[in-house]
């Protein structure tokens, strides 16, 4: 009788219906976001040197960031790319952006606009749009040769790149200090492919995303890389301690999502905890 | 040699006459005869990757621009880029062509999900019609641009959001059920997913109070996930892609000689 309400408890617990993980995870995830709290942090080598790439863009360079990344990956790349606006704006680093996402460009300058209000950014003046870019290969081979040429005119301002005070003294690849690839998907390849070399790469991607980009780190193809959630939040905590910006979703995120990892580690050891129980009484 | 921006009435004349070009050309395309059609698409895709080719290999000198190039290189940013956008919004038109044909025939046969189709139809319109009145023409009112605005940001972005969301639900399910150590191997990826888990999680909350460097670093949870990362993940991945490198350039090949006998050739 005994053995038997053991092998009931331990097939239970196997065969638990779904809706209750789903019901405990949103619970698991709704009290951290609900009441904030602290996860002691140590950047990433990798966000450390992304960050410092950034820092030292020389007055007569600009940075190219490129957003080919959507809302449903704002919990990663929305952060990522809001803190290293915090840092250019913070820095007065003239900067532009483009897009391999048709949908990236609009999820780009919401997050510029709302941004360059606090930082009194002008388009045209301080940063510069260079619109979706449905080729890429042919677009980043472009830069290399003639970057007004190739992109002719901000879509947004309607006005040609050369008439704009951003652009001065910008020509080619040679003008661009690092290209920060901000994406869901593995965009960085184009870049390191096709840029012309010595243009440095960093690359702000989803945790999924990252691990393919180690090699290209460590052989110092790419500069730096942000490591999804935890990238923003390395990049927001380098930020702080440097006073080039300001707490954001980086560190408001990790609360949930280390929750939601110890939620999945334990439901791991739970399922296997009652397999071997059950295997055990079965013997 | 160089493409210019049409100012004016000439955009309009621009525009009606690439529609006309392309609605020849394609139809052209349609009217040849099937044992000409693979010749042409070979011939094509052999002159197109010539291109990069000789581009890439042919000695290159310093063009006026302070760029490096030979006398192909110009032609990518003033040539062939504007051509493969123009080809690029050409695909787009064809795919949304062939979209509301299909979901326009379901609903006035009223096939099943009739409903479904009558919805992305609906949408598509209303995406179609608002992005271009807000964003093609300046002079518009203001009521414009909020449609458009919650057309995207408040339906499109969030709906988007959501579904993506729903992912964590599924990976917590199957991490329950799927995830069993039943062999080594198993066992050993389950270790090292649960230390880089917690690497890039909350590990600092549990071997944080370690020391940073020295010999207590090496028992932190941040060093094993970087180690494994580094040292044992990493050497994978570059034999990986290194694999894939050499697949793609005989794929490449193939295609570029015309002797793959894939979708592109094949009957």
């Amino acid at each position: 009788m005994d053995g038997q309400q053991s092998r009931n408890w331990t097939d239970k617990l196997q065969t638990i219906d779904r809706r209750i993980l789903y019901l405990i995870l949103l619970i698991v995830i709704a009290i951290p976001t609900l009441h904030p709290i602290n996860i002691p942090n140590d950047p990433l080598p990798m966000s450390r040197d992304l960050w410092e790439t950034i820092d030292k863009t020389p007055p007569n360079k600009i940075v190219l960031l490129s957003s080919t990344w959507t809302k449903n990956t704002r919990g990663e790349n929305q952060g990522q790319m809001q803190a290293i606006l915090n840092h250019l704006m913070s820095r007065h680093i003239r900067f532009a952006v483009s897009s391999f996402d048709p949908r990236g460009t609009q999820v780009a300058l919401n997050l510029i606009n709302a941004t360059a209000v606090k930082y009194n950014y002008v388009q045209g003046r301080d940063w510069v749009y260079f619109g979706y870019q449905a080729n890429s290969m042919n677009y980043v081979k472009g830069l290399s040769v003639d970057l007004l040429e190739t992109v002719k005119q901000d879509p947004v301002l309607k006005k040609p790149l050369r008439s704009l005070p951003v652009m001065n003294g910008i020509r080619n690849a040679d003008d661009i200090h690092i290209v920060v690839e901000i994406a869901a998907s593995s965009a960085q390849y184009i870049w390191i492919q096709f840029l012309k070399p010595g243009v440095k790469i960093g690359f702000a991607c989803t945790s999924v995303m990252a691990p393919e980009s180690i090699p290209y780190y460590s052989s110092h193809q790419l500069s730096g890389v942000l490591w999804g959630a935890k990238g923003a939040y390395d990049y927001e905590q380098i930020n702080s301690q440097h006073g080039t910006g300001e707490w954001g979703s980086g560190r408001q995120y990790m609360g949930p999502l280390s929750a939601a990892f110890a939620l999945v580690i334990l439901s791991i050891i739970v399922g296997n905890v009652a397999m071997f129980a059950s295997k055990r009484k079965k013997a | 040699m160089n493409w210019k921006v049409a100012h004016g009435i000439w955009i309009w004349v621009a525009l009606i006459g690439v529609l006309l070009f392309s609605a020849l050309f394609i139809g052209a395309l349609t009217r040849l005869p099937h044992r000409f059609r693979r010749p042409l698409m070979s011939i094509i895709v052999f002159l197109s990757g010539l291109f990069y080719a000789l581009e890439y290999f042919l000695p290159t000198h310093l063009l006026p621009d302070g760029a490096r190039g030979n006398f192909l290189t110009p032609l990518i940013p003033n040539i062939i880029n504007p051509l493969a956008q123009d080809l690029a919004a050409l695909l787009f038109g064809l795919g949304l062509f062939s979209l509301l044909r299909i979901h326009t025939v379901n609903v006035t046969r009223l096939r099943p999900g009739w409903s479904n189709s009558a919805a992305l139809l609906i949408s598509a319109a209303a995406m179609l019609v608002f992005g271009f009145w807000s964003r093609a023409n300046l002079n518009h009112a203001s009521w414009v641009d909020q449609v458009y605005n919650h057309l995207f940001d408040g339906f499109f972005q969030n709906m988007d959001a959501a579904m993506f969301s729903l992912i964590a639900f599924f990976i917590l399910s199957a991490a329950y059920r799927a995830f069993r150590i039943r062999s080594m191997e198993s066992s050993i990826l389950m270790a090292s997913a649960l230390i880089v888990l917690l690497g890039l999680s909350f590990g600092g909350l549990i071997t944080g109070w370690l020391p940073a460097h020295g010999m207590g670093a090496n028992f932190r949870i941040e060093t094993w996930s970087s180690w494994l990362l580094n040292i044992i993940s990493s050497p994978a991945l570059r034999a990986i892609d290194f694999g894939i490198g050499l697949g793609g350039l005989a794929m490449g090949l193939r295609i570029w000689l015309g002797i793959e006998k894939g979708a592109l050739f094949g009957d």
